[in-house]
C-alpha cells in the first residue's frame, strides 16, 4: 500500500514497521498530547515507511519470549531483572536505561496483552512465563520464570497485534518503499526528512518531516551464517553513518551457538536443555572441557566461543549438505533424547531439522554452527529515543531525529543481550520514543508552525532526492557486463564470507586488518561498479540489492574499525590478542563514525559497580 | 559439488511502463467484490505487459528448497528475476507463489517434493487452469527433453508462477493488497475495555485480561495465520474472481469472534453474514491443503459459517 498523495511536510515519518516502529506509532497516537490535539480537530500527519509489508517484519520470527518481572508463576522483582540485564551485558550497560527497561517491563507486557496478543496462559488465566538463560531471582541466584511467551511464536503474536492496532487506528503506511537517505541540516543538528524509493513505481520521493524515527532493525546479513531474514541489511545504521552520525558499540554482535549449519536457522536452546550434546569431529562432548559444571548449557557467548575454538583446532565437521565445503560446523547429538519426548518437547526444532537439513535427529547427528543473531550496538539514543552525537565529551541531540529497536543503542544490552530483552527493548523504548515525538508535535502545533516548511531543509531533502535519482539513472543506464561478475547478490555473499572469517565470534588485530583491506580494495570498488541488468525501475529488486550491499559494506567497515579499537574481550566480543576484560581503559561505549574516528563515552554506572561476570 | 540439476520453468512478467491515461472509470462498471481493491484500481485488473516463460537449469540437491534454487539463480545466473522472500523459514509469509499450479511457499517447498519429470510437468494456462492430458497448448516443453538424458542427472522440472487470484506485478510478485484490504475492513483488532496499564512507584495499576487455557484453545490456532495468501489462491471461488471476502479474512474474523476477551462478536458476525461473506464459501476445502501454518482452513470456515447461521 502506498499513500494516495505525499504531504508537503509530515509531523512524523517512522521508518520501519516491526515491533519498534509500530510501537512508536501507537505510543505517539495514544499520548495525551495527541489525544488533545485530535479533540481540537487537528490530525497529526504521520507516515510509516517500510521496505517490507509490515507483517513480513523480522519481529515475527522471534520465538522464545519477552522478559518482565510479572511474577505470575513464582515470585519475581524487577530489581532482579535490572541486575541480570546489567550483568548479562558484562557491565557495558547504561544502568539508567536498564532500570527503565526492568521497571516498565510489566506495564509493557500487560499492555501488549490488553491490545490483543495471544499469550500462553497459566491455569488461572494469567500470562504464562518460562525460564530463560541469565534471568535469575535474588540478584544472580536461582533461575526464575520471567519470559512471557506464546508457545514458540511470541514475535509473530506481537507483530500481528501491533499491526492490527495500527491499521484499525488509521495509521498510514508506505509499504515496499526503501529509504535511501536520511537528510539532516548542514550542521547535522536537525532532521529534515528522508528520501524514499517506491519499489513499485520506481520513483524517488523527497519526504519532508519535522520528526524522523528510525526503527529499521538489525544487520545479521553482515555475516554468511545468520538467523536474520534476508532483509536485515543494516540500512538504518548505514544511513546514519552516511548522514554524518556515529554508531555506538557496533562491535558487539551476538552469535547464537546453535544455528542449523549453513542455513543459520535457529535451533532453540531447549534442544540442549532437553539433553542434546555438542560433539566435535572426534565425537568428543567438548563443552565439559570449556565450561566444567555447566557443559552444554553454559552462557550463549561461552558456547559459541567453544564451538569456534574446536573448529579452529581442526576438529570441526562439514555441513553434510556441502560435504566438500569448509569444516565449520560441529555436531549436535540429540540421539540420547527419547524419540517420543523429542516430538513432544521440541516440535519446532525437530520440524526445522527434518525440513531444512533432511536429517532425522533421533538417529543422526545434526550439524550446527554459531549464527549471527543480534546487534547490541546501533544509532545512539537517549532514554526518550532522541538520537545524539557524542562530541567533546557531551551528548548533542539531533533535533527531531529519533531511533528505536535493534537499529538503535540505548545501551540496555551492553556487550551481550539476554534472551527476552530484545522484544522488550523494541516495544518499551519504541513506545517511549513515540510519546517523546508526540510532545514535540503538540508543541509545534501549539506554536502554529506545523504546516510551515523550512525552505533550507526542504531544499536539502530535494537535493538529496535529485542526487539519488541521478544515481538511480546511472545504475539503470550502466552496463553491468563492463564489470565482470557484477552481481549484488554474489557480492553480499562474498562480504558475508569475509566477515565470517574475520569477526564471527572471535577476532584479532590481524583478522580485522585483513578483512578491512579486502573490503577497501576489493568489495567496496566492486560495489561502486555495480549496475542493474534490467533497465526498468519498477519492481527492480536488483536496484534495492545494490543499495543494500553498499549499506552492508559501510556498516562492515564501522564494525571492523570499532572491533579493532577495543583492546579487550567483553561479552560477545572476543579478541584473542586481548583475552581479558579491561575496565580501566574500556568501561566505555565506542562511538564510531563514517570517517572511522572512534571516540569513547563513559558507561552510566548508577547502582551497580562492575563485577566479574560468571555463570 | 552436487551432480544433480533441476529446471525451473518460470512464468515471467514485465509490466509495461505506466502511461498517464486515466479513463475515469464507469459508475456502472461491475466490481467483482465490494471488499475488493480500492476505488482507483479496478478490482482484479489484468496488468498489461510482456509475458514469457523462461527455463533455468541449475545445480540443486533434492533437499534444497525452491527458494534456495531461486536465490542461486539471482546470484549466479539472472539477477533480474523478481520474487518476494524474507525470513526463509515459513514465518514471514512473503513468498507465496504457484508451484506446479498449486499455491504454496517457496521456502517450505523442496525440490524432491515438487520436481517432476520434464515431459509430465503440469502446465497451466494464463488463466491459471491446468489442462488435462492431451490438452497441452504449449510446445516449449519439448526443448527441455535433453536435460534428462545423457548425464541422467536432472531431478526434473518445477513450474513457477505468481500466486493465483491476484494481479501479477512482476515475475512471481503478485499484488496482495486486495487481501490485506479485506482483512482491514473487518476491524481486525481486539475490542475490549481499551484501558492500558501505567506504572506508579514500580507497580502497575491494571492487570492483563484473564483467559484460561480452555478459552485460549478456542481460537489460538487461528492466530497462527501469517496472511501469506495461499488459502486465497487455492480457493476456486476467490481466485476465480467471484465476490468473496476470502478465507483469510474469515479466519481473522473468527479469531476475534472466538476470543473470550473480545466484546464485539455479534457485530463481527453481522459483518460477515453477507452474500460475499460466509454465504460465498462453497465448502470446497481446497484452502486447507497447503496452509503453511497447518490451519485446517476449510474446517474452520465450516465452524464459523455454522456459528453465524445458528445465531
Amino acid at each position: 500500500m502506498s499513500p494516495k498523495h505525499l504531504e508537503d511536510i509530515y509531523d512524523a515519518v517512522i521508518v520501519g514497521a516491526g515491533a519498534a516502529g509500530l510501537s512508536a506509532a501507537l505510543g505517539l497516537l495514544r499520548s495525551d498530547a495527541i489525544k488533545e490535539m485530535k479533540a481540537n480537530g487537528q490530525e497529526p500527519k504521520i507516515l510509516v515507511i517500510s521496505k517490507l509489508q509490515p507483517l513480513r517484519s523480522h519481529t515475527g520470527s522471534a520465538e522464545g519470549g519477552i522478559a518482565a518481572a510479572l511474577g505470575n508463576v513464582e515470585h519475581d522483582d524487577w530489581h532482579w531483572h535490572y541486575y541480570d540485564t546489567v550483568k548479562g551485558g558484562d557491565w557495558l550497560v547504561d544502568q539508567d536505561a536498564a532500570k527503565l527497561l526492568a521497571e516498565y517491563a510489566p506495564e509493557t507486557v500487560i499492555n501488549l496483552e490488553r491490545q490483543g496478543v495471544t499469550f500462553s496462559r497459566t491455569a488461572d488465566g494469567h500470562i504464562a512465563q518460562r525460564r530463560f538463560g541469565g534471568h535469575t531471582s535474588d540478584f544472580g541466584g536461582k533461575p526464575v520464570r520471567r519470559a512471557a511467551y506464546a508457545a514458540d511464536r511470541i514475535g509473530h503474536q506481537i507483530l500481528h497485534t501491533l499491526w492490527q492496532q495500527c491499521v484499525t487506528n488509521g495509521i498510514e503506511f508506505a509499504e515496499e518503499w526503501y529509504v535511501t537517505d536520511l537528510v539532516l541540516n548542514e550542521e547535522h543538528t536537525q532532521a529534515a526528512g528522508v528520501v524514499a524509493f517506491d519499489t513499485h513505481t520506481g520513483k524517488t520521493h523527497a519526504v519532508n518531516a519535522h520528526n524522523v524515527l528510525f526503527a529499521t532493525g538489525g544487520a545479521g546479513r553482515l555475516f554468511h551464517t545468520t538467523s536474520n531474514s534476508w532483509d536485515l541489511t543494516g540500512d538504518g545504521m548505514a544511513l546514519a553513518l552516511a548522514a554524518g552520525l556515529q554508531l555506538e558499540d557496533c562491535e558487539f554482535v551476538q552469535f547464537h551457538p546453535t544455528g542449523l549449519a549453513h542455513t543459520g536457522i535457529l535451533l532453540s536452546e531447549a534442544s540442549r536443555a532437553e539433553g542434546g550434546v555438542l560433539r566435535n569431529a572426534d565425537g568428543e562432548a567438548f563443552m565439559e572441557r570449556y565450561a566444567p559444571g555447566h557443559g552444554d548449557l553454559a552462557a550463549r557467548d561461552v558456547v559459541s566461543r567453544s564451538i569456534m575454538a574446536e573448529i579452529d583446532a581442526g576438529r570441526g565437521v562439514a555441513d553434510p549438505k556441502d560435504p566438500n565445503g569448509p569444516k565449520d560446523c560441529v555436531w549436535l547429538d540429540m540421539t540420547g533424547i527419547d524419540p517420543e519426548h523429542m516430538e513432544q518437547a521440541l516440535p519446532q526444532v525437530t520440524e526445522t531439522i527434518r525440513k531444512y537439513a533432511n536429517i532425522d535427529p533421533t538417529h543422526d547427528f545434526v550439524p550446527v554452527k554459531p549464527t549471527a543473531h543480534y546487534t547490541m550496538g546501533g544509532i545512539p539514543i537517549t532514554t526518550d529515543g532522541e538520537v545524539y552525537r557524542w562530541q567533546n565529551g557531551e551528548r548533542h541531540i539531533v533535533e527531531g531525529l529519533y531511533a528505536a529497536g535493534e537499529c538503535s543503542c540505548v545501551s540496555v544490552h551492553g556487550a551481550n543481550r539476554l534472551g527476552g530483552n530484545s522484544l522488550l527493548d523494541a516495544c518499551l523504548f519504541g513506545t517511549r520514543s513515540g510519546r517523546a515525538l508526540a510532545a514535540r508535535i503538540a508543541a509545534l502545533q501549539a506554536s502554529g508552525e506545523s504546516d510551515a516548511v523550512d525552505p533550507a531543509l526542504a531544499e536539502a531533502t530535494e537535493a538529496a532526492r535529485a542526487a539519488r535519482q541521478g544515481e538511480l539513472d546511472t545504475l539503470l543506464a550502466g552496463n553491468p557486463d563492463e564489470a565482470p561478475g557484477s552481481n549484488p547478490y554474489q557480492l553480499m555473499a562474498d562480504l558475508g564470507s569475509v566477515m565470517e572469517r574475520a569477526a564471527a565470534v572471535r577476532c584479532d588485530a590481524q583478522s580485522l586488518a585483513t578483512a578491512l583491506e579486502t573490503i577497501d580494495n576489493d568489495l567496496a570498488p566492486r560495489a561502486q561498479a555495480l549496475a542493474a541488468h534490467d533497465k526498468a525501475a519498477t519492481f527492480n529488486q536488483e536496484v534495492t540489492a545494490i543499495w543494500e550491499v553498499r549499506h552492508l559494506i559501510t556498516l562492515a567497515q564501522a564494525v571492523l574499525t570499532a572491533s579493532d579499537a577495543r583492546h579487550e574481550s567483553r561479552g560477545s566480543l572476543k579478541r584473542t590478542d586481548f583475552p581479558e576484560r579491561d575496565d580501566e581503559h574500556f568501561l566505555a561505549h565506542s562511538m564510531t563514525d563514517a570517517a572511522h574516528e572512534v571516540s569513547w563515552q563513559p558507561v552510566h554506572i548508577v547502582d551497580m559497580p562492575p563485577k566479574k561476570r560468571e555463570y | 559439488m552436487t551432480n544433480t540439476t533441476v529446471t525451473l520453468r518460470v512464468n515471467r512478467f514485465a509490466p509495461r511502463p505506466e502511461r498517464n491515461r486515466d479513463r475515469g472509470g464507469s459508475p456502472f462498471a461491475r466490481k467483482s467484490s465490494p471488499f475488493g481493491s480500492s476505488s482507483e484500481a479496478p478490482a482484479r485488473r489484468r496488468p498489461r505487459g510482456k509475458q514469457w516463460t523462461q527455463d533455468y537449469v541449475i545445480e540443486a540437491r533434492p533437499e534444497d528448497t525452491v527458494l534456495d534454487c531461486l536465490l542461486t539463480i539471482k546470484r549466479t545466473v539472472d539477477p533480474t528475476l523478481a520474487f518476494r522472500y524474507s525470513c526463509g523459514h515459513g514465518m514471514c509469509g512473503s513468498d507465496a507463489v504457484s508451484i506446479n499450479g498449486t499455491p504454496t511457499l517457496l521456502c517450505t517447498a523442496t525440490v524432491k517434493d515438487w520436481a517432476k519429470p520434464a515431459n509430465t510437468a503440469v502446465q497451466t494456462d494464463d488463466e491459471g487452469f491446468r489442462h488435462t492430458e492431451g490438452a497441452d497448448a504449449s510446445d516449449e516443453a519439448s526443448s527441455l527433453n535433453d536435460t534428462d538424458d545423457a548425464n541422467g542427472s536432472s531431478l526434473g522440472v518445477i513450474e513457477l508462477a505468481a500466486l493465483p487470484g491476484f494481479p501479477v506485478q512482476r515475475d512471481l510478485i503478485a499484488d496482495i493488497d486486495p487481501m490485506l484490504d479485506q482483512l482491514k475492513k473487518l476491524k481486525p483488532a481486539l475490542q475490549a475495555d481499551g484501558v492500558l496499564a501505567t506504572t506508579k512507584d514500580g507497580k502497575v495499576d491494571v492487570f492483563e485480561y484473564l483467559q484460561n487455557p480452555d478459552q485460549l484453545a478456542q481460537y489460538e490456532r487461528l492466530t497462527n495465520c501469517i496472511a501469506c495468501g495461499v488459502c486465497e489462491g487455492s480457493c476456486p471461488v476467490f481466485a476465480g474472481g467471484d465476490a468473496f471476502i476470502g478465507p483469510a479474512a474469515l479466519i481473522w474474523s473468527s479469531r476475534f469472534i472466538n476470543d473470550s476477551r473480545d466484546t464485539k462478536a455479534a457485530e463481527r458476525m453481522d459483518a460477515i453474514d453477507t452474500a460475499d461473506g460466509v454465504a460465498a464459501c462453497q465448502s470446497v476445502r481446497a484452502c486447507s491443503r497447503q496452509c503453511p501454518r497447518g490451519i485446517d482452513v476449510g474446517e474452520e470456515m465450516w465452524q464459523i459459517v455454522a456459528k453465524v447461521r445458528e445465531r
